[in-house]
């Protein structure tokens, strides 16, 4: 018997390398694949020229030493800003988006996929305690943002969940079909390609235990890494995500943590705040009632609100 | 100057945003944010209950005890957004780490 693909199953995705990671966009319609990609790439160009800290041209770089006395920001940046602190404020301070400084102190100060990961000298891993967090001491008021000259705003896995959020619903309310936007493994979606969930391999590096799922229509996923991302200081392998109590890289409990949730902005704060609370994430996540997945140092899985068994052996939503 | 922010003030200030600019449509995004926990919530009937999967096929390569529970009785009814997928399936994404 002859298979016959269904439309998604056609050349309907694109991929390329943007902010050093793979931008995917997957849309329903074959007409749409063109101008979707093209709403995608727009897109990361404004969000990059917005909030990049790695080019001295970003509106946030230009802003750098001015913004203790508050200034007018453009709508894109106000609005990233707004995102970032409402990842705050969900996480606890968990996610904190202006640890600019302790990021640049332990040598990611620049685009990861330029910078030397087999080591680096002269700098160390010092662990600092501020006396209040630092996402508290911004203010936002419409568009006036002051920012205390202490402190550098670093946007980064806000700003790609964010621009994941923004993309899709772009492409769904302009071009009119269900799409799919995957920023770096940040995913986010509208609609169902021919009213069926979405399919999504769940995997970290290629030796993590992997797993298939669907992924309802309007729903985001996002995973975080400690595996990924990594560098040496001063011989110590150190990862990116830091615990804003320390200004260090958050002990590595979780290789992985996934986590589901009506927009990418949301799952990417609390996937990467499970990193930050370690053996304390999940009791968190439950309370959130967010679907999540964690493998934690050994490879072995845990789950909660629902995430399915693999094959066959979860539960299956009506 | 430095007043802290509440969520409720970034809403308004993010509602401010609507219509301005390219920054319209994001706050679809944004306005889905703290609705969709409690709806996540709503959605799950059994939401503090963990369990320790068997579907790993990694290895412990140690002993060390962990202190989530393990139990069978997680989610067995209502509605979740991630649903079993086929290994046989060719996935349209990968969700990893960046």
């Amino acid at each position: 018997m002859t298979t016959i693909p269904t439309m998604v199953d056609a050349p309907l995705r694109r991929d390329w390398t943007a902010w050093g990671l793979t931008a995917s966009v997957v849309v329903d319609d074959p007409t749409a694949l063109d101008a979707a990609e093209r709403t995608v790439r727009k897109l990361l160009d404004s969000v990059d020229r917005a909030c990049s800290r790695f080019r001295d041209d970003s509106e946030l770089s230009l802003l750098r030493g001015r913004l203790s006395h508050g200034v007018q920001v453009s709508p894109l940046l106000a609005m990233l800003v707004a995102s970032a602190i409402q990842a705050a404020e969900l996480s606890g301070g968990d996610v904190d988006p202006t640890l600019g400084n302790e990021l640049h102190a332990l040598g990611y100060d620049h685009d990861f996929a330029a910078m030397a990961t087999t080591g680096t000298s002269g700098l160390a891993v010092r662990m600092l305690r501020r006396p209040e967090p630092g996402w508290t001491r911004v203010s936002l008021r419409h568009r006036l943002l002051t920012v205390p000259d202490d402190l550098t705003i670093d946007l980064g896995a806000s700003a790609k969940a964010v621009t994941a959020d923004l993309a899709v619903q772009r492409i769904a309310t302009g071009l009119g079909c269900a799409a799919l936007v995957c920023l770096g493994g940040d995913i986010a979606t509208a609609g169902e390609p021919r009213n069926s969930p979405w399919r999504v391999l769940v995997q970290d590096t290629p030796g993590d235990p992997a797993q298939q799922v669907r992924l309802g229509g309007g729903w985001a996923i996002a995973t975080s890494s400690t595996q990924k991302r990594r560098w040496v200081v001063d011989g110590r392998s150190v990862h990116h995500i830091l615990d804003p109590r320390s200004g260090v890289p958050a002990q590595a409990v979780w290789r992985t943590t996934t986590v589901v949730a009506r927009s990418c902005l949301q799952a990417n704060a609390m996937s990467t705040a499970a990193v930050v609370r370690g053996r304390q994430a999940i009791g968190w996540l439950a309370g959130q009632g967010a679907p999540a997945r964690l493998v934690d140092e050994y490879g072995r899985i845990f789950t909660t609100n629902g995430w399915p068994r693999d094959e066959g052996g979860g539960y299956r939503a009506r | 100057m430095n007043a802290r922010i509440r969520g409720t003030r970034v809403a308004r200030s993010v509602t401010t945003l609507i219509g301005i600019g390219s920054a319209a449509v994001a706050l679809v995004a944004g306005g889905a944010f703290w609705h969709s926990t409690a709806e996540a919530s709503a959605a799950s009937r059994s939401s503090t209950h963990t369990h320790s999967s068997t579907t790993s096929t990694s290895t412990p390569s140690s002993n060390s005890t962990d202190d989530s529970t393990d139990s069978d009785s997680s989610i067995s009814t209502g509605t979740s957004p991630v649903t079993p997928g086929r290994s046989s399936d060719s996935p349209q994404a990968t969700s990893s780490g960046s």
